[in-house]
């Protein structure tokens, strides 16, 4: 592995280096794993949530959310690979109003279907015939599914009111059908010669309920974009440390700081015309994602592929996912399972995580020779102000009767930017239309929150010694985890990469 | 960023006051946190009987209330056994709209059945 020893040093330098690498690992990471609970279920963890104004042509009066699911996804996981649950409720939720609860729901409900291919084995009396133990028998591309032995499908309901006693409606396809195709997991190019065209074409065209305009959903393996350096950050930061103060520090490619440069994840993108969301006076809408299992599950002793357990009871939500690293960095590590079962309306419960953050803290523990790092200005309002209310004149609703919760905030008007003229520091980089004003796939919401974080919009003072300093992690998005069109996330990587003629 | 300081400034005050903030007053160390873990009302958990739908409790029409309140769900003489507990919750209890039954500091009764849930795999 190349050397990431950086060009600089110094005590102050490597007490930075440890804020970057700490706060940058959980945040890149962003919510993969994040709370103890949700590493026993990996297939409602939610990794990473996005919302904005789309910028692919012809589709600017949209909104697109982009739901992340089932982390740490080894491309090559076969033979089972990383089908979705189908005893789970996946959900986007979106605020309209500014009271801290769901105003629109859509749910995502997935069925397994399992289409058990038997093949001959044996001649004459010998002969039997006996079911393959693969994920697929053959290849498969667009319109060529028959070898697939196990695939999903899944539902899309729209819920207006609470999302559970709200009114619920089907989303259908413009052709009029209630079932969409997950496309199958990237196994690899000889089973899957042409994924990409084959994944696309279950992009599906909908009928949202009370839309004018269509919309479109897609749901199926994705590139994961996110990257961190897991490996060195947990094992207490065991890396050489120097200054990581600006990107021009960084002395490897990016991939060599991304532990993650290999994984996949499954992405739920919903495209919606911007009136289907917003109430109509405020153009701020706020969204989060949530995942939910039934309350009790009992163990079936004799199981089969279709009945392995039984699950009854409420849905109860055991995931949730608004603003990149709340749930990893700000909220401790006794909350988290709670912080997943919680709603919006009770964020009042973690407020003393927001104004008096740890991890700048934790950072002058691990590296007292440093010397002061983190602000020493408390309570941090312009923490609050960022993740629970909305950065006034940007994308705070204007409600006066707002109740402060932790939701990403769009201001739907606010135009969309040109791929070309994006900033990956969002605002910071004077972009109004990225993070935080919603969240693109682009937004480098690592550096951006460890800027604020450590004092970026606090008053400048000897209270505030690192707010300044252009923190980086070092390892920026790549346009090569993303599309510029629905749905905006890229191809997953296969699980093997060798095609059929040899070539990689 | 300069834009940036500028709101935080202008709404800086206000965020406090919502944010329900009191500076350095010690009086607010774990407030409504240490509160909520015990009581799902505060923690914006959605969880039974508590400000959704009026409750477990007053929904008797569900068929399911039967072991499952009453107060015999606090202990384990005489009370409801998990088993009774889990099955009720996957046949009546299972759809769209209900709440999760809250489990804090439930206690179960010793099962009698050598194989409880034997029922639930026909």
């Amino acid at each position: 592995m190349q050397d990431r020893t950086l060009s600089k040093t110094g005590t102050l330098g490597a007490g930075l280096a440890a804020i970057m690498m700490l706060a940058g690992t959980n945040a890149e990471a962003s919510s993969h794993r994040e709370a103890p609970f949700i590493t026993e279920n990996p297939k409602v963890d939610a990794t990473d949530f996005y919302m904005f104004r789309s910028y692919e042509a012809g589709r600017r009066a949209y909104v697109t959310f982009l739901a992340n699911y089932y982390p740490l996804q080894d491309p090559f996981g076969g033979p089972n690979y990383f089908n979705l649950d189908d005893n789970a409720l996946y959900e986007i939720h979106i605020d309209n109003d500014a009271d801290a609860v769901e105003d629109i729901t859509f749910q995502f409900q997935f069925q397994t279907n399992f289409q058990n291919i038997e093949i001959p084995v044996g001649t004459g009396a010998d002969m039997r015939t006996v079911s393959v133990p693969v994920y697929n028998a053959g290849p498969v591309d667009m319109g060529m599914t028959d070898a697939l032995n196990v695939s999903q499908t899944y539902s899309v309901t729209m819920v207006e009111g609470d999302r559970r006693t709200g009114t619920r409606r089907p989303v259908m396809s413009t052709q009029g059908n209630a079932t969409f195709t997950k496309p199958a997991d990237n196994v690899g190019m000889k089973s899957f010669p042409n994924y990409e065209n084959y994944a696309q074409a279950q992009i599906a065209t909908i009928d949202i309920p009370g839309c004018a305009s269509p919309g479109r959903v897609f749901v199926g393996q994705r590139n994961d974009p996110f990257v961190v350096n897991l490996g060195q950050i947990f094992d207490l930061l065991n890396a050489d440390l120097a200054a990581l103060t600006g990107a021009t520090n960084c002395d490897a490619a990016p991939e060599q700081f991304d532990d993650l440069n290999d994984k996949n994840v499954t992405t739920f993108a919903l495209e919606v015309p911007i009136d289907c969301l917003t109430n109509g006076t405020d153009p701020v809408i706020g969204a989060w994602t949530t995942a939910s299992l039934r309350q009790a599950r009992v163990l079936d002793p004799t199981p089969t592929f279709a009945s392995t357990q039984r699950v009854g009871g409420a849905w109860t939500q055991v995931s949730r996912l608004g603003h990149p690293l709340v749930n990893e960095v700000v909220i401790g590590l006794e909350d988290k399972n709670m912080f997943n079962a919680s709603e919006p309306s009770g964020d009042t419960q973690f407020i003393d995580y927001v104004t008096n953050p740890t991890l700048p803290e934790l950072v002058e523990l691990i590296f007292p020779a440093a010397g002061p790092l983190a602000p020493d200005v408390f309570p941090r309002a312009d923490l609050v102000e960022v993740f629970l209310q909305g950065v006034d004149g940007l994308n705070r609703p204007t409600s006066a009767n707002q109740v402060p919760s932790e939701q990403l905030r769009l201001n739907t008007m606010i135009e969309a930017t040109d791929p070309a003229g994006q900033s990956a520091l969002g605002v910071l980089g004077g972009d109004t239309a990225g993070f935080p004003n919603g969240r693109r796939p682009i937004d480098d919401v690592v550096d951006i929150e460890l800027r604020v974080l450590f004092g970026a919009l606090l008053d400048a003072g000897p209270d505030v010694p690192a707010r300044d300093v252009p923190l980086t992690d070092c390892a920026p998005t790549s346009s090569e985890t993303f599309l510029n069109t629905f749905p905006y996330a890229s191809s997953p990587l296969p699980g093997n990469a060798i095609r059929v003629d040899g070539e990689e | 960023m300069k834009v940036l300081r500028l709101f935080w400034l202008v709404g800086m005050v206000g965020a406090m006051a919502l944010a329900g903030c009191s500076g350095d007053d010690d009086d607010d160390d774990g407030m409504q946190r240490d509160a909520g873990v015990t009581n799902p009302a505060d923690t914006g958990v959605r969880d039974a009987g508590v400000d959704r739908d009026g409750g477990v409790d007053d929904d008797g029409g569900m068929g399911a209330d039967g072991g499952m309140d009453g107060g015999t769900d606090g202990g384990a003489d005489g009370g409801q056994t998990f088993s009774a507990f889990v099955i009720d919750l996957i046949e009546n209890r299972t759809d769209d709209t209900s709440e999760p039954v809250a489990i804090d500091g439930r206690t179960f009764a010793p099962e009698t059945d050598p194989d409880p849930f034997s029922g639930l795999f026909p």
